[in-house]
Order: C-alpha cells, then sequence, then structure tokens
C-alpha cells in the first residue's frame, strides 16, 4: 500500500475519508467484514473481549494521526482502501485496521483487524 | 423456516448461509455456527471488485451472532453448561426456565437468554453445570429458595429424587 507524505492536502484526502466513514453510519449503514477480518475479529475477542462494535467505535473516532497507509491517489478503483494504527477496547489494545469505502455506493468494508506484527509508524502524527 | 435475506452491494437480496465451523483456540477444539453471506470479492490492495467470484461476507449483525456462538462454545468447552444441557434438565423435572433462574439465584431471564443466546459468561455457566449435574446441590438450592413456595419446592426436590440426576 502507499504511504502519503505528510503534506496538508494528503492530509485533507484521510479527513474526507474519515468523515465521509462517519456520514455513511451515522446514515445507519453498518459495517461489513470480510471473511479474514471475522476470522481476526474472533481471535481478537477471544482473547481480549474486542467486538464488532469497537471496531465501530474506533472508526467513528478516527482522526488523520492515526493514519498508517493507503488511498490510492490515482482513483479509479470500486473501493478507497485505507489502513489505520488504532486502540480498542477496555484495555486499549493496539490494532491495524484497514478498510475500504465503496466509491459508487455505501459499503464500509473491513478487510483487517488484527494486533499488528511489527511496529506501526503514523507518517500524519505531529 | 424462512430464510433471512441480506442486500448484496449491488441492492440485489441473497440469501444467509449457515454452516459449521471448527477452530482450535488454545489447543482447545471449538465448535460452532456461522452466518454469513455471498457477494463478489473485493482486492484488498488494489480496491477492485472481482465480478467473477464470489467470496464471504458478514454483516455486522452476523458477526455480533457468531461471536456469541463462538464465545459460548468456548466457554462451554471450559466448563459451562451448553444451552441443550440446560433445556434437557428442565425437561426432565418440569422446571420454567424463570423458576430455575431463580433457584439458582439469577434473575428471572438468565437461563431463559442464555438458552437462546448461548453461555456469556464462565462462572455462571460452571454454576448451572455443577448445578443441574448434582442433586445434592440442586435440591440444597431449592431448599433454600425464598421466591418459590413449599408447595413447588416439594413438588421439585420430590421429583429430583425420584428421577435423579
Amino acid at each position: 500500500m502507499t504511504e502519503l507524505p505528510n503534506t496538508f492536502d494528503n492530509i485533507k484526502i484521510i479527513q474526507e475519508f474519515i468523515y465521509e466513514t462517519r456520514k455513511i453510519i451515522s446514515e445507519g449503514v453498518d459495517i461489513t467484514f470480510t471473511r479474514k477480518a471475522n476470522s481476526e475479529l474472533e481471535e481478537l475477542m477471544l482473547d481480549y473481549d474486542i467486538t464488532e462494535d469497537d471496531i465501530e467505535y474506533a472508526i467513528l473516532n478516527l482522526t488523520p494521526e492515526n493514519y498508517y497507509k493507503g488511498i490510492d491517489p490515482s482513483g479509479g478503483a470500486d473501493f478507497s482502501v485505507c489502513a489505520f494504527r488504532v486502540f480498542v477496547g477496555s484495555d486499549n489494545i493496539e490494532i491495524y485496521l484497514k478498510y475500504g469505502l465503496e466509491v459508487n455506493g455505501l459499503q464500509i468494508l473491513i478487510f483487517s483487524n488484527h494486533i499488528p506484527d511489527y511496529p506501526m509508524s503514523q507518517p500524519f502524527k505531529n | 423456516m424462512e430464510v433471512k435475506k441480506i442486500l448484496t452491494r449491488e441492492n440485489k437480496p441473497t440469501d444467509e448461509l449457515q454452516r459449521t465451523v471448527e477452530k482450535i483456540f488454545k489447543g482447545i477444539k471449538l465448535t460452532y455456527k456461522e452466518v454469513y453471506y455471498l457477494d463478489y470479492d473485493v482486492d484488498e490492495d488494489t480496491g477492485m471488485v472481482n465480478r467473477q467470484k464470489k467470496v464471504e461476507y458478514y454483516t455486522k449483525s452476523q458477526v455480533s451472532r457468531n461471536m456469541k456462538a463462538l464465545k459460548s462454545s468456548y466457554l462451554i468447552a471450559k466448563g459451562a453448561a451448553a444451552p441443550n444441557e440446560i433445556i434437557s434438565f428442565r425437561k426432565k423435572y418440569h422446571i420454567a426456565a424463570s423458576t430455575l433462574s431463580i433457584i439458582l439465584g439469577f434473575s428471572k431471564n438468565t437461563i431463559s437468554n442464555i438458552e437462546n443466546d448461548g453461555v456469556t459468561s464462565l462462572p455462571s455457566g460452571r454454576l448451572i453445570k455443577m448445578s443441574i449435574n448434582n442433586k445434592d446441590i440442586i435440591s440444597y438450592y431449592i431448599r433454600v429458595c425464598d421466591s418459590i413456595d413449599n408447595r413447588k419446592k416439594d413438588e421439585l426436590s420430590k421429583k429430583i429424587m425420584e428421577l435423579g440426576i
């Protein structure tokens, strides 16, 4: 996945992505999980009691500072895909959260939600 | 039974599907039923939809139901009572779910919720399992229960003694 450089315009792109997600959820659309994301969430639930509501809550509270990688600036894809570093649940478990927004539709598709395999940077932090 | 419908990305209704899943977690084999639906595959790197291939997806509500089923299966593997064990016990002794709840010290709807949604707490699940598998424990709890009358207590205790556990 591409890592967008820390520029004013790129922060704006991520801000719009986050804003669009919030808008769709506030209109009553539920998040959808891929098979991989569902299986990862099962592990998080058994180990740390993390639920689908915790994932949605994390999504609703994203800021550009959480940005890790993604959004292909060239466009043309069916989904805009972006990954974030977030903390979820009552124990504040750090996870890698990757999801896509349907470009010509309303689906919010969770591709990945798992404990990161390596330290994650946050290029838009500070 | 009527099959539940889910709307695909193209707003077309599709059947909710069900299958039995086996999962090994910390060396424990867990078996549970999961629900899902099919829609076109999306490449998570490119964000492109492949209209030649359909794969499994899970709505938030399906994930919630699957998680409950998985958690219940995990707790049962760790010694909690399974919903069908509780149902069999109640049927054998003709005890209402609300009565069993009260006898065990729970609120009125706990047993009924567990029977419908699965076990959610290991300590409660283990207490139920121990109680319904031990004549002395359940008889004692019936005897000391303040919320049922003496006639009912006698009737239940007699049934347990007659039929055994």
